[in-house]
């Protein structure tokens, strides 16, 4: 009994843990490859899965150079601030 | 010898149909280059200069020089200058849009070969 | 002895109190003073001054449309000021002012009630008091914009806050600023954290921004009098004088300067800020501390 509710809240505490951050993307895709593979292997997998997971590979692809893009972007951002912090004042009508 | 001279007939005209798709290559570029130059949401460089050679458009702006006789300047120094002015100029109004990733590489090479076609000394 | 001590120290607190007090826009006005002076001399005769303000500006094109010399008062003008060509079109436009209709609904809105009885008069000491703002509260530290003051008045009064930028607040202001026409702005820097305001603001003023990397003052102080695209730049002197704005361009909106303010700083490639966001009401404070002392002639139209 003690060993299941230890179990159990072990399982809630990793669940929320989740919740925090949402499933990987990376993870779900392995997870799907896995699972169409092994029903291919199986011959039995269905018409549209195999595209699904190419699917979800090319828009992961894609997530991952947008949010380079934005890093890229506030990083630029972030260093020209710096560096017109400096020069700003020689602006200045004098 | 027959057969030479069909080789060398064939190299020939190879070469030609080489140089021909060299030039429509390039006069792509330079096609590419002016609607870069000329586009709000591209490059927007006529909302500051005017083009030595090319009179024809519309609305340009005055902020900047007239770009002129840039074919005596080499490739590379108006590829820097465009992707990032304030290299060589701090604090130029000139946008810096190659280092804001706004116009690519190929954009920004599109637009040297459009401002040396077009701003060549007479 | 000790009795006299005291009163010198008192006297002499009093007296460090006025002199600080004194010194809270001492580097305002010098800020201010050069300014007014950047734009007399360049627009004194830009011909003449062709190669050191505008190098790369068509001289027969300035010897034909550029209008000079400008005093300190032909600023309230903007772009129309030097601008001959969109001048001429302007006057014409504005013998039959698309704004007089706003101004009319502004005036209703003014002398309507609100629920309670009230309305927006006892807010305000009277209508024209739109060369006061915005102005610094030393209660609260921050700086206070007219449309602020305005939605201030309707909350106190049990309405809700109009949307800023456009709309009613606009049409309200509008009438405040025919009512204000002639009167001189009229900024001041009461305390420390005025100061630091106004700090604060000239740097949003002076800093490069946005992917585009520009400044208002690339655009408004060494670009004005030049061609952006096909638009001509306003001197940033005398910018805030003709708020709100009846803008033709898409299809005719008249906006608050706040707007005004918001459009420019997007056009930079810099996330648009928010209205009355601390960032845009410092940067009115300093952008009408600028034009201190010029006449108002609010509304106004523009391309
Ligand atoms: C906001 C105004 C502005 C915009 C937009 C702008 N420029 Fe410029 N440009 C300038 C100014 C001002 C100079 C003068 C030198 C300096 O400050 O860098 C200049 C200089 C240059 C030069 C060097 C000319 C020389 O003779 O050395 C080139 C080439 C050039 N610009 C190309 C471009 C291109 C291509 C674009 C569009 C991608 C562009 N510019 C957009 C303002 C602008
Ligand atoms: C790329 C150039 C550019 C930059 C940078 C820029 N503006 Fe403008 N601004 C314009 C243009 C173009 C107009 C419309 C023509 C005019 O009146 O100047 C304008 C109009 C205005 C007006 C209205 C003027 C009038 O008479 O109605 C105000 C006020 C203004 N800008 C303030 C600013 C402020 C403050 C900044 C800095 C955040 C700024 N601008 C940055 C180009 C610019």
């Amino acid at each position: 009994m003690k060993k299941l509710i230890l179990i159990s809240t072990i399982t809630v505490a990793f669940l929320a843990g989740c919740a925090g951050t949402g499933p990987s993307v990376n993870g779900a895709i392995q997870s799907a490859q896995k699972k169409y593979n092994q029903a291919h292997k199986e011959g039995v997998a269905w018409q549209h899965t195999k595209s699904l997971v190419t699917k979800a590979k090319k828009a992961a692809k894609e997530a991952i150079s947008y949010a380079n893009k934005a890093a890229y972007e506030a990083d630029t951002a972030m260093a020209q601030s710096a560096e017109y912090d400096k020069t700003w004042r020689a602006q200045v009508p004098r | 010898m027959i057969n030479t001279k069909k080789i060398v007939a064939v190299a020939i005209i190879s070469m030609l149909g080489a140089s021909v798709t060299y030039a429509q290559s390039q006069q792509d570029l330079v096609k590419e280059g002016r609607k870069v130059f000329v586009t709000k949401k591209l490059g927007n460089c006529l909302a500051c200069h005017t083009v030595q050679n090319d009179p024809n458009i519309p609305q340009a702006g005055n902020i900047g020089p007239k770009l002129s006789n840039l074919d005596t300047y080499p490739k590379d120094y108006i590829f820097n200058k465009i992707w990032d002015p304030n290299k060589t100029v701090p604090n130029t109004i000139m946008p810096p849009q190659g280092r804001s990733h706004k116009i690519s590489k190929h954009q920004v090479d599109a637009l040297v070969a459009y401002l040396q076609a077009t701003t060549k000394a007479k | 002895m000790l009795k006299k001590l005291i009163k010198i120290a008192i006297l002499s607190m009093i007296s460090g109190s006025i002199l600080f007090a004194a010194s809270y826009n001492a580097q305002a006005e010098k800020d201010r003073k050069a300014f007014v002076n950047y734009f007399l001399k360049k627009f004194q005769n830009p011909v003449k001054n062709h190669a050191k303000y505008f190098p790369n500006v068509n001289l027969d094109e300035m010897k034909k449309t550029y209008r000079y010399p400008l005093s300190f008062q032909d600023f309230q003008d903007g772009s129309l000021a030097w601008y001959k060509p969109s001048r001429e079109q302007f006057k014409e436009l504005n013998e039959f002012p698309a704004y007089s209709l706003e101004v009319d609904d502004g005036e209703v809105l003014w002398n309507k009630p609100f629920a309670n009885g009230k309305t927006y008069s006892s807010c305000f000491p009277e209508t024209g008091v739109r060369n006061d703002y915005p102005y610094f509260d030393t209660k609260t530290n921050e700086v206070v914009t007219i449309g602020q003051a305005v939605n201030a008045c309707r909350v106190k009064n049990g309405e809700k806050p109009y949307k800023y930028g456009k709309g009613n607040i606009a049409k309200v202001i509008a009438y405040m600023a025919m009512k204000s026409r002639g009167k001189k702005i009229h900024v001041t820097i009461p305390s420390m954290a005025a100061a630091q305001a106004y700090e604060h603001g000239k740097k949003e003023f002076y800093k490069q921004r946005g992917y585009l990397s520009l400044s208002c003052n690339e655009c408004h102080v060494v670009s004005s009098g030049k061609r952006l695209r096909a638009e001509s730049l306003s001197p940033a002197l005398g910018q805030t004088t003709e708020m709100p704005v009846y803008r033709v361009k898409g299809g005719g909106t008249l906006l608050t300067l706040q707007a005004r303010l918001a459009g420019c700083v997007k056009g930079t490639g810099a996330e648009k800020p928010k209205l009355q966001s601390k960032t845009l009401r410092d940067l009115s404070y300093f952008l009408t501390y600028m034009s201190n002392g010029m006449k108002l002639y609010g509304p106004d139209t523009r391309k």
